[in-house]
């Protein structure tokens, strides 16, 4: 109860000011739907092309959530080894911030053009874009290990892999769960802007798809929902990264203890 | 009063550093011609100004730094494979995500000591120190003076000959760090640990150690060796005008030796 007063009633409580508003205006000064549609004909459009966007949705999040655990896994890889030294760091930090600099839009044609239209192209350009954060905080959090600490694994003899898997892997587990997170909200983005210029339309269109389509046609209502539910992916995905981090991190980091 | 300068050697040294030097770079000479011995169950400080290669100094006897000239032999093997030896450093320097029980076994952990041994030997260390009912705590739940109890044990798990000391206690209260050292003298005789400290502090020093090398920074070198023999310490020992009085002859030691 306590907990439904404190952390859900105050967004709770914007949200249902910022939706009413929201309404009144377009009502008021009988905006036309095409250019602002109304909170309760978006909630309409969404009922009426259910099925649709649903397909969508499950596609959205399957390629959203590989292309995210992809990113996490190979992200948290490189950054170890960039962690090895210093020398690997100044090669391959530079390319690696390229890839971060690089705009997604410009390079996502070419990615449909190596792996095709759908799931490969959307993976692979959902991995580029959320890579980078968890590369650059696991090598930051691997870099700001205790050196007091390293002296101790130095002092008993432990090896590289051993000192990386029991010392460095933990000091950086707050850094690359901070990595996670911002990667999560960057993975939408990345599916999103492939599915984008993927362009399909069919029965099983992914949710970029979709929103291209229905702004094409002026359907601005079913594009408001498919961005609504777009982020509503990310913000699943980044309460489970929340979890995530909770669970291993509780226990003993200031930071997630309360 | 005795205070003896000359070296002696009762046994077979269990340290033995003969003529050491430890350059870092190509002008700074931490450590210049070091020859120094110490004896099975001795308990020796060494003490001097910050910047003499105190520290240095214990990390080639720790094996963790190889002499640029010279040699340090531990039981008249090489430093760098002696097995049996442990360290306490300033702070208690323990793995925040791990619990009590989990730190202390980190070194047996790393050596590839296996499950249930390691449960003994940790329970037994932890007995040691007085905390065998704080298994299962988290570092950050326990105050100052039980983290460093718990690297205390974690020192001894490995059932050392050799304890080697890196400025302990220095971060905890007056009353806590004298009762660590208390602990730590009983320890270190009933475990017949040889045990080598460096430390800033000359009331320690004189407190703690039968053996005192005062040691001169720039190069880093051992300047005089002082004999200190308290007897056995008790409650009153910290106040006695014996202990006070070697404590200044320690401190115009060390002042002389920063004039030269």
């Amino acid at each position: 109860m306590r907990f439904l007063v404190r952390r859900v009633l105050p967004p709770g409580l914007v949200a249902f000011v910022f939706l009413g508003l929201w309404q009144s205006v377009v009502m008021l000064f009988g905006i036309e739907p095409y250019l602002l549609p109304s909170p309760v004909s978006v909630v309409g459009a969404a009922c009426d092309n259910s099925e649709r966007l649903l397909q969508a949705t499950l596609s959205t999040g399957l390629s959203t959530l590989s292309g995210f655990l992809i990113a996490s896994a190979l992200g948290v890889m490189l950054g170890s080894l960039l962690g090895l030294s210093r020398w690997l760091e100044r090669g391959f930090y530079p390319p690696t911030l390229l890839l971060q600099m690089v705009p997604l839009v410009a390079i996502a044609p070419l990615f449909v053009i190596w792996f095709g239209f759908g799931f490969g192209s959307t993976v692979t350009a959902t991995v580029v874009v959320a890579i980078f954060p968890v590369i650059a905080n696991t090598l930051g959090g691997i870099r700001g290990t205790n050196p007091e600490l390293r002296e101790l694994f130095h002092f008993h003899r432990a090896g590289r892999f051993v000192t990386w898997w029991k010392l460095e892997l933990p000091s950086a587990t707050p850094g690359i769960i901070t990595g996670l997170r911002v990667a999560a909200g960057l993975s939408v983005i990345g599916a999103i802007t492939a599915e984008f210029v993927s362009g399909y339309t069919g029965d099983s269109a992914p949710l970029g798809s979709i929103i291209i389509a229905s702004v094409r046609t002026f359907q601005t209502d079913l594009m408001f929902a498919s961005v609504l539910i777009a982020s509503l992916v990310g913000f699943t995905l980044f309460g489970l990264v929340n979890l995530l981090g909770w669970f291993l991190l509780h226990n003993w980091h200031s930071g997630e203890r309360s | 009063m005795s205070l003896v300068s000359d070296a002696s050697s009762e046994s077979v040294p269990m340290i033995s550093l003969s003529d050491v030097s430890q350059n870092f770079g190509r002008d700074f000479h931490a450590l210049r011609d070091v020859d120094l011995e110490i004896a099975g169950g001795e308990f020796i400080a060494l003490i001097g100004p910050s910047g003499c290669g105190k520290t240095t100094l214990l990390q080639l006897i720790a094996g963790i730094l190889e002499p640029t000239h010279g040699t340090v032999r531990i039981d008249g093997g090489d430093a760098s494979q002696a097995r049996d030896v442990a360290c306490c450093f300033q702070d208690p320097r323990l793995l925040p995500w791990r619990t009590v029980a989990s730190n202390v076994g980190l070194p047996l952990e790393l050596e590839g000591v296996g499950d249930s041994e390691r449960t003994d030997r940790v329970t037994e260390s932890l007995e040691k120190v007085g905390l065998s009912s704080f298994l299962e705590n988290l570092p950050h739940t326990l105050s100052g003076g039980m983290r460093m109890r718990v690297s205390i044990a974690r020192a001894l798990v490995t059932r050392p000959r050799l304890l080697l000391l890196d400025e302990p206690f220095g971060a905890l209260d007056e009353l806590t760090r004298e009762q660590l050292e208390d602990d730590v003298i009983e320890l270190s005789e009933r475990e017949g640990m040889t045990t080598v400290l460096v430390t800033h502090s000359i009331r320690q020093a004189v407190y703690m150690a039968s053996r005192i090398m005062v040691m001169a920074s720039s190069p880093g070198r051992l300047r005089r060796e002082l004999r200190i023999d308290l007897g056995p310490r008790d409650s009153d020992t910290r106040t006695s005008p014996v202990f006070n009085e070697q404590v200044r002859l320690v401190q115009r030691e060390i002042r002389s030796g920063g004039d030269s």
